[in-house]
């Protein structure tokens, strides 16, 4: 339910980011990485990003790119390194104890921003 | 002709709210105040917990409550009638306290004095885990009536918190819930969370542990404190 919110910062943040770029026409691409040891349910954010764009003149035909990132965790037993498979189990397949600490997966950022500009 | 340009970077979409949270915790920190961010599905038993940890910790630590509820004030009043004092944040139409919310009524009212800060997000067990507070440590209750497989279903807020209350277990006799199997799930997901079985108040259940919880936020009262 938060991903409006979540849209709605990620045109902002663009706006400010392409702020610099006086010839800039129109924002084509926004790559986001999201991943997947995170609260973001993709397609409502895909939707409100459609619905919240036309609100920012630059970015009214931009496309989101999104990139969802495995989530891996070291175990608190061994820091071992895995991959946290959400669908089955949380702990380590090499030595069964749990999540020591998530390693990756819980990225929530724009990487790159595809924008037009005049020659 | 046009160009296209890539222009890389790494923007954190929620790097704001994450600023502000550590502006909440230094301000914390400042007066020597713990708080605590007690989340839960809603009516998992919050403000029922906190009033009666409230009345079990009042001697030794002056205790306040800040209210995250998408409408109206009911938890408040239930947190005054108790003599508690409490303050109210209406979240709107969000889902879930953020630290702007909270850094706003810092800078309005004042908790000089206050030893232990609770603040009850509004009842979800998604978005909560999304949004720091500033806060010093993150309880996580769970009614045994949700059922116990939950820390599976919504691993990203059990894995962050730093306790979970297994909360009204006098309906244990009446719900398929197995301790074993939830503190299972827990392990994997989070080895180091301290978990509770507790009733609030005269409620029967023999391994009630309301006062090693008790006891529990006390030492971690005690460690912040100034
Ligand atoms: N049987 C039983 N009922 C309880 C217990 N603790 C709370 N309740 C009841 O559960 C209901 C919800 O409790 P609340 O304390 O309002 O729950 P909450 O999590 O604050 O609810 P929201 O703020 O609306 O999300 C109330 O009717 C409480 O009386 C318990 O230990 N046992
Ligand atoms: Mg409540
Ligand atoms: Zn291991």
């Amino acid at each position: 339910m938060h991903e409006a919110k979540i849209a709605s910062l990620i045109l902002q943040k663009a706006s400010k980011q392409i702020e610099p770029y006086a010839k800039a026409l129109r924002v084509q691409n926004i790559e986001l990485a999201v991943g997947k040891f995170r609260n973001v349910d993709i397609e409502s954010l895909r939707f409100a990003f459609n619905a919240l764009r036309s609100d920012f003149s630059l970015l009214s035909e931009a496309v989101l790119d999104i990139t969802e990132v495995d989530a891996h965790a070291y175990c608190a037993a061994n820091l071992h390194e895995y991959l946290i498979d959400c669908k089955n189990n949380f702990a380590c397949p090499f030595c069964g104890s749990g999540v020591g600490r998530v390693s990756s997966g819980q990225e929530l950022e724009i990487r790159k921003i595809k924008l037009e500009t005049e020659e | 002709m046009h160009n296209i340009l890539d222009i890389h970077l790494t923007q954190k979409i929620l790097e704001d709210n994450d600023q502000l949270a550590l502006h909440n915790r230094e301000h914390f920190d400042e007066e020597g105040i713990t708080a605590f961010n007690f989340m839960s599905a809603p009516g998992a038993g919050k403000t029922t917990l906190i009033i009666e940890l409230i009345k079990a910790l009042k001697n030794q630590f002056a205790c306040a409550v800040i209210e995250g509820d998408m409408v109206g004030e009911l938890d408040t009043k239930r947190m005054k009638d108790a003599d508690i004092n409490a303050f109210q944040i209406s979240t709107g139409k969000a889902c879930h306290l953020d630290a702007s919310m909270v850094a706003r009524l810092l800078h309005e009212q004042s908790f000089d004095g206050t030893d232990i800060l609770f603040l009850e997000n509004v009842g979800n067990l998604v978005c909560p885990a999304e949004f720091a507070l500033g806060e010093h440590v993150n309880v996580v209750l769970l009614s045994v009536s949700e059922g116990d497989d939950k820390p599976f279903k919504y691993p990203v807020i059990f894995q962050k918190c730093d306790a979970v209350v297994l909360t009204k277990c006098d309906l244990l006799p009446h719900v398929d819930f197995s301790i074993e199997r939830a503190k299972s799930f827990l392990k994997d997901l989070n080895p180091d969370a301290a978990v509770f079985e507790v009733v609030a108040g005269k409620r029967p259940y023999s391994n009630n542990q309301f006062d090693q919880l008790v006891a529990w936020l006390s030492e971690k009262g005690k460690s912040f404190q100034k």
